[in-house]
């Protein structure tokens, strides 16, 4: 008995503090297309420019706090920074211009190894209290730590979309005409959302890089985007709850994936690929026939005309 | 100086001058110049396709043309909607735009623009005052929705609503922000008479109490016996303007209507 | 110079895939984000009729496009037909064609890996030129793109099925309402636009090797060519796919040539951000 606990509990820790990353990453997601109706298919940049910072700082010197603030900041200035072009135009632009700024960040990830090592990744760097705590226990203690991060972010949010504030968000998601016919900055608020959204993901990226313990440009695949999205319309757009469990049923699902593997005769590179369309088609048919999620806030999506 | 300007707001709220705005080859509104005298309901009306909803858009800044528009003594072309709604000008849509996933009481809260609560840093750091603005905000909508008597319906969500209480809604939404000059899309397409004519005494009720309206409509009889001044509008220019017993009175108004219409 | 004739090369293929891309964001409202992948699915068919049924190169060809055509034509009415009933939002329609680029580009993945493929054709000698090499695929290509946008213009201009696809990319509720069969049009202009799409995508594996990602890398140029050109503009987005694959090619000078994309990335935000309507300005 003793020994299953054993076994199960690293496991359990394991797909919970992937949860809880992910959760995070997604509630960034969820803020902008949930709340907002932007349509960001590049959050993953947002992760990755997180975690680089944070870790690359880091190296060089510069307390983990300092780090991962930077990284957090780094992220949102990204965010403005794509923002600007394309958020006074249809929601299309900021889509494609997201997309190929996270190609982009890829590439020069992957190239200017003198900045990123390259494909080698980076790894050494220090992780929070890693003196203080027995390695034994870290996971432990860092699966607290993330949950009570992922804690004070949802409640944030929650606090943020049931405010005057979000009113807005929520008019701009639905019409944003009658917003700016109003008297609302329509812009200046996409900007914002879009800049607390990338911000929360540079914020996950950290995390990412603290649980990892090594990055490389192929942790961040665009991929990662699609199950934020995936966890994000799972759980019910416009809901944070519905966020959370999203992510914690995505990676619970996944786990399983592991064992079923080892009976199905694909190849490695095959597995992959059937896990992206098993994505996509679910992205496509939760989008055509259910898309208020499956613990969607009924009455608020439910109502299309 | 200063008096100079406090007589333009008395007398013209809005003008217009050679406002112009082309789509390709399509002239929608050609060289237009008009004023809207503050305290006065002016219809705009004309066949299909006359321009009429480009002239909305381009004063309320939802699109961009040439040409000079006034309001309140203030230049406002150039500017996006959105500083123009808090000149105080506000419009409502043909369709209405009722924000469906919303309750009826959250559509007219969003609107007032002084809210404390739209600045995110607020939401943590003066919640007592948010909540404070919150508690007039939400007197203020209830006050209005009885106005237009639809305040049963506050709880509801905007999409189960008719499409004549959407039409309220919107009016009442506008309401919030207290604007000087209203301009409604057609308020009267689609709504059922007795509706109709409550839309009519609301208006002419507001009026009483000094706001300007600017009303395109299709409803000739309606719009006549609201309106002080009627401007008719064809394939983009202003082909007459005056009195609505003038107007009606008019054989080549009423050959625009016959030929465009029917 | 060798870079100049690369550009037009690769240049034609975005215009023409691009071209495609463009009608069916005028005509339904929504960027395909599945658009690229298609054009890749072609090259595969192609590669496998090619090579594996050892068919010749031209009827591989055909098959090939009239294979993507009949995907897209299945699409139309298993997904978006039936979206469009529903009046779905843009927003849902972007989703939805993202959703099916990753299922697309995996399926090709999954059967035939993520590797590059070469068709079965023999290796030619390429003519001298100004000092550069020009294949007789690579002269293939240019001509082949250049007749298939004059076929076109001429289609879209002058007979009754290109008016139609003009009138409801300028107004659909206007077209429906003076009588257009607004679905039949639709249909069309995939089956249009995808056939242009899968041209691009066969002519594109004779001068390359193809790829699976090989679509989704051409839908940031297309994107571009048509942003820059202004979009539902078919003369603007030819001469920004040429831009575009000319400033690609020419940017391998001075360039790492992995920045190929990044060229895209960027001439298509500065665009944004100076003249969103595009240099060649679009149809409002």
């Amino acid at each position: 008995m003793i020994e299953y606990i054993d076994m199960i509990l690293p496991y359990l820790t394991t797909i919970l503090l992937v949860s809880s990353i992910y959760a995070i990453f997604a509630l960034g997601l969820n803020l902008e297309w949930g709340f907002t109706g932007l349509i960001n298919f590049g959050h993953v940049a947002f992760l990755a420019i997180g975690a680089y910072t944070t870790v690359m700082l880091n190296m060089s010197g510069y307390s983990l706090i300092l780090s991962v603030i930077a990284g957090i900041a780094l992220a949102g200035f990204f965010g403005f920074l794509l923002g600007i072009p394309t958020l006074r135009l249809r929601e299309d632009y900021l889509a494609i211009v997201t997309i190929g700024f996270s190609e982009v960040l890829r590439f020069i990830l992957l190239n200017e190894e003198w900045l990123t090592r390259g494909s080698f990744g980076i790894h050494g760097f220090e992780r929070p209290f890693q003196d203080v705590i027995p390695y034994q226990y870290y996971n432990i203690f860092l699966l607290l730590l993330f949950v009570a991060i992922l804690g004070i972010i949802y409640f944030s949010l929650e606090k943020l979309i049931h405010s005057p504030y979000g009113r807005v968000l929520k008019s701009i998601r639905e019409d944003e005409s009658v917003p700016s016919a109003l008297g609302k900055n329509v812009f200046s608020y996409k900007l914002q959302s879009l800049i607390i959204g990338s911000a929360i993901a540079g914020l996950a990226g950290a995390m990412l890089a603290f649980y990892l313990q090594y990055i490389n440009p192929f942790t961040f695949k665009p991929i990662e985007t699609f199950n934020a999205w995936i966890i994000v319309i799972l759980g019910g757009t416009a809901s944070n709850k519905g966020t959370v469990v999203g992510a914690l049923i995505l990676w619970t699902f996944f786990s399983g994936t592991r064992f079923i593997e080892e009976y199905v005769p694909f190849e490695s590179h095959q597995m992959g690929a059937f896990r992206m369309i098993i994505i996509g088609l679910l992205l496509m048919l939760l989008m055509m026939h259910k898309p208020e999620g499956i613990f969607g806030e009924r009455e608020e999506l439910a109502l299309s005309d | 100086m200063h008096y100079l300007t406090d007589q333009v707001v008395k007398l013209d709220i809005l003008s217009v001058r050679n406002l112009k705005k082309h789509f390709g080859g399509v002239k929608a509104v050609d060289g237009c110049s008009l004023k809207i005298d503050a305290g006065t309901v002016v219809g705009l009306i004309g066949p299909n396709g006359a321009g009429k909803t480009t002239m909305f858009k381009l004063i309320s800044g939802f699109e961009g043309g040439s040409g000079e528009i006034m309001f309140k003594g203030r230049r406002i072309d150039k500017l996006p909607p959105f500083k123009i709604a808090r000149c105080g000008m506000v419009r409502t849509f043909q369709i209405p735009h009722a924000l469906t996933k919303m309750t009826v009481l959250e559509n007219l809260m969003l609107a007032p623009n002084i809210q404390c609560g739209e600045q995110i840093w607020n939401i943590w750091l003066r919640r007592k005052k948010i909540k404070e603005q919150e508690k007039l905000i939400k007197d203020k909508s209830q006050k209005i929705l009885e106005f237009f008597e639809i305040l049963h319906l506050e709880d509801e969500y905007a999409g189960a609503l008719s499409g004549g209480q959407k039409k309220l809604l919107e009016m009442a939404r506008a309401m919030m922000i207290d604007p000087s000059l209203m301009m409604l899309d057609e308020p009267f397409a689609g709504v059922n008479p007795t509706l109709a004519r409550k839309i009519s005494g609301y208006i002419e009720e507001l009026r009483e109490s000094g706001m300007t309206f600017l009303i395109i409509e299709h409803d000739i009889p309606a719009i006549t016996k609201i309106s002080d001044k009627i401007i008719v509008m064809n394939e983009g220019k202003i082909m007459a303007e005056g009195v609505p017993e003038e107007i009606k009175q008019r054989q080549d108004v009423l050959d625009v209507y016959l030929g465009g219409e029917g | 110079m060798q870079l100049i004739i690369n550009g037009l090369v690769i240049g034609s293929i975005i215009a023409l895939t691009a071209i495609g891309l463009s009608m069916i964001y005028k005509t339904l409202n929504f960027v395909n984000f599945a658009h690229g992948d298609f054009v890749a699915f072609a090259a595969y068919i192609a590669f496998f009729v090619n090579t594996s049924l050892g068919v010749h190169l031209a009827p591989a060809f055909l098959i090939s496009i009239l294979a993507t055509i009949l995907l897209g034509v299945f699409m139309e009415k298993v997904v978006w037909l039936p979206m469009r009933r529903k009046n779905a939002t843009r927003t849902t329609l972007i989703i939805i064609s993202i959703g099916l680029a990753l299922v697309l580009r995996n399926i090709l993945i999954f059967v035939w890996g993520g590797g590059t493929k070469n068709y079965n054709i023999p290796v030619r000698q390429g003519f001298s030129f100004f000092g550069a090499t020009i294949t007789p695929n690579q002269i293939l290509v240019i001509i082949t793109a250049f007749l298939l946008m004059f076929l076109l213009h001429y289609l879209l201009s002058r007979t009754k099925i290109g008016k139609a696809m003009r009138a409801l990319s300028d107004n659909i509720d206007l077209a429906r309402i003076s009588g257009i069969d607004v679905d039949k049009v639709v249909l069309w202009t995939w089956v249009i636009g995808l056939g242009l799409a899968a041209t691009g995508g066969v002519l594109y594996g004779l001068v390359t090797a193809i790829r699976p990602s090989m679509g989704w890398y051409l839908l940031l140029p297309m994107f571009a060519a048509i942003i820059l050109g202004g979009i539902g503009n078919p003369y603007g987005t030819i001469a920004g796919g040429m831009i575009i694959g000319l400033s690609q090619e020419l940017s391998t000078a001075v360039l790492p040539t992995e920045y190929k994309f990044a060229v895209s990335f960027v001439v298509m935000t500065a665009v944004l951000l100076v003249k969103p309507e595009g240099i060649f300005g679009g149809a409002k």
